[in-house]
């Protein structure tokens, strides 16, 4: 039988925050889930903004203590970057927005010290994200993006009009020599790599992500102090 | 659904293992594209509570 992954809008990890906050998830469960970075990255712009937002992101961020697979928790890859580089052949410049994606979840599950370091990662994230936001409004003005593809019914032009197009686009990139299904092929591998990456592993009781350990358990009542 | 970001959310569909959990209905726009029954649109009401998230998880993986 295929082992199925869930992946999540931003939204119904915000909406987990609250049906998670104090029920823990069955591991049969958990293990199927896996983080979308986009969401993430979301999620945590959102803690730079203003305090019901913060304190609801951060909420939702929390709660993946109860629906997480603890043991091998997973996060997708960026597809921007991995398109650019395995579609495209464009290397990928520093500041691949991943790591600073896990630190702040880090911070998120320490809390406490780091709370001041983490409003100020979340503000970061949020000026990158109202950039990106800009660069879908100029795209939706010339008229590329998924409005113009709510007839299509072809399996695969689905996801190379939503999602390679756009991006050739961005990356200015007019035409690929790489046909249809080499690109698909080459998508699949965004998962594949959410197989081998861990986001964070823990050790018993405690959470510890992989670019940082701590001994410490995540702290609920961190959110009080981020919004202090 | 009506954002570059969201469209690139899709992309994790060329898996065919993959399934997305969301609760926006713009996305019904593409349900017609055979990755479209993979993209699992939820009500609010029921992702918020418990019982109710986790009988949506259970039906996604039965």
């Amino acid at each position: 039988m295929t082992m199925v992954f869930i992946y999540l809008d931003t939204n119904v990890i915000r909406y987990f925050g609250k049906a998670f906050h104090f029920t823990e998830v069955d591991s049969r469960i958990r293990s199927h889930i896996i983080l979308s970075p986009l969401s993430v990255v979301e999620l945590l712009a959102q803690l730079g903004g203003g305090a019901s937002d913060a304190k609801e992101s951060f909420d939702a961020i929390q709660s993946m203590w109860n629906w997480l697979d603890r043991s091998n928790a997973r996060i997708l890859d960026w597809p921007r970057t991995f398109i650019k580089e395995h579609v495209f052949g464009i290397p990928i410049p520093d500041g691949e927005p991943l790591p600073l994606v896990t630190r702040a979840l880090n911070w998120c599950h320490q809390g406490g010290p780091d709370i001041p370091n983490l409003r100020r990662t979340g503000a970061e994230i949020a000026n990158s994200w109202k950039a990106v936001e800009r660069k879908s409004a100029e795209a939706r003005r010339s008229n590329v993006l998924l409005l113009r593809h709510r007839k299509i019914k072809a399996s695969r032009e689905l996801l190379l009009d939503l999602s390679v197009q756009v991006l050739r686009r961005e990356v200015g990139v007019t035409e690929t020599k790489t046909d249809h299904d080499e690109i698909l092929g080459k998508l699949k591998c965004l998962s594949r790599v959410a197989d081998q990456d861990l986001l964070y592993r823990t050790s018993g009781p405690q959470l510890q992500f992989s670019e940082r350990k701590t001994n410490e358990r995540p702290v609920r009542r961190g959110a009080a102090s981020l919004l202090g | 659904m009506n954002d570059q970001l969201d469209a690139e959310q899709l992309v994790y569909l060329a898996d065919d293992r993959a399934l997305y959990l969301t609760s926006d209905k713009g996305y019904k726009k593409v349900d017609s594209a055979s990755q479209g029954r993979r993209i699992w649109i939820e009500k609010p009401s029921e992702l918020m509570t418990a019982e109710g998230a986790l009988a949506t998880l259970e039906r996604m993986i039965s």
